[in-house]
């Protein structure tokens, strides 16, 4: 017998944690990124998953505007998104391991400190490895503002992981 | 020399966690048929020893009569066995794929009133002992593009060709056949708008 696997499995496999990662910060909340990565990726794939390849940004930006819809119809669920967010920042959308060096930590900590619409365009350009104008069809952004937010966030973060090697509790507000 | 070279590098050897087994999941359920009309060969089945076994047999056109004969003869070898209240044959494959074929004489046939043992000799092959495999085996799918359904979301059409194979294999005379045939399947995946 010949043994099949539907493509879309190995392009999930590949593509699935970098999605979840860009759900999280347009849910705030984990439960509602796995479903928003459900709803755009089903959505996607039954349009174009017949030909067997399908770009990320597609998918990138349908949980982007999943993300809006949904926030629109409901109220309460933005005040228990952001109440959530607080509790779980977007370093833990990382792996975790033992041996991860201090750097690192203080990298991930630093990037919690980037206001999220920097956030958003470093998570797209960095782990999504989308390119500048993919990334801004995605955000509905021109092409000069996502490159000065990719820019100002790497500038930033440049600036405070010393910061966090010195000092790993900095005062938050001040930043 | 890209300045943000070295943040860059750190930030990418940070990996995002992966998705629960649970979520994916639920996606296989949501795609339902739409996501096996994509599939891809996994790379050890290439080299299936089946599949050279048959492609050799496709080489051979004068087959065609062999496998047709040789299934009337199955056929009718079943219908006289169990006529003799024989329970030994009739392998439980058989009667799984074909649930009582009902049999009957047909004077317009080439082989109405030659005995089994004629045919026997008539086509050098066995009547009995015959073990069928069934394969379903995908050659094309052909996306027919989006059709509309009056008071219903619209729908991609896609065509499936199928190639059904039968290989009849005979363990005692190592005698091999492959029968195939052709088939085509309509599926229609709803399309959500938004």
């Amino acid at each position: 017998m010949i043994n099949t696997e539907p493509i879309w499995k190995s392009w999930f496999a590949r593509h699935g944690s970098r999605l979840l990662l860009f759900a999280r910060q347009q849910a705030r909340n984990p439960h509602d990124a796995e479903d928003l990565v459900q709803e755009a990726f089903v959505r996607i794939w039954r349009l174009y998953g017949h030909t067997g390849e399908v770009a990320p940004g597609l998918v990138y930006r349908a949980i982007r505007r999943l993300a809006i819809d949904w926030a629109r119809s409901l109220d309460r669920r933005i005040i228990r998104e952001q109440k959530t967010f607080e509790l779980t920042p977007l370093s833990s959308s990382f792996e975790y391991s033992l041996e991860k060096d201090e750097k690192q930590r203080a990298l991930l900590r630093a990037v919690d400190r980037l206001p999220d619409e920097q956030k958003e365009v470093l998570t797209l350009k960095i782990w999504g490895e989308l390119t500048f104008d993919e990334i801004a069809r995605t955000l509905d952004l021109s092409l000069n503002t996502v490159a000065s937010r990719y820019r100002y966030a790497l500038q930033k973060l440049k600036d405070w992981v010393p910061e966090e090697l010195d000092d790993p509790n900095p005062n938050l507000a001040s930043k | 020399m890209n300045e943000f070279e070295s943040i860059e590098k750190e930030l990418k050897s940070l990996t995002p966690k992966n998705p629960s087994p649970q979520l994916t999941d639920r996606i296989e359920q949501g795609l339902g048929d739409a996501g096996n009309l994509a599939m891809r060969r996994l790379p050890e089945e290439i080299k299936s020893p089946s599949a050279s076994v048959k492609s050799n047999l496709t080489f051979f056109p004068w087959l065609g009569l062999g496998i047709a004969a040789s299934l009337v003869i199955t056929f009718l070898s079943v219908y006289f066995w169990e006529n003799r209240g024989n329970e030994q044959f009739a392998p439980s494959s058989v009667r799984s794929t074909s649930p009582q074929v009902s049999l009957y004489e047909d004077p317009e046939s080439p082989i109405h009133g030659v005995s089994v043992a004629e045919l026997e000799a008539q086509s050098g092959m066995p009547v009995g002992g015959w073990l069928p495999t069934f394969q379903e085996r995908l050659l094309d799918r052909i996306d027919e593009g989006v059709i509309s359904r009056p008071g219903r979301l619209p729908a991609r059409q896609v065509r499936m060709h199928y190639i059904d194979e039968i290989l009849w294999q005979h363990p005692a005379t190592n005698k091999r056949i492959l029968s195939t045939q052709p088939r085509q399947e309509i599926i229609l995946i709803d399309l959500d708008l938004y």
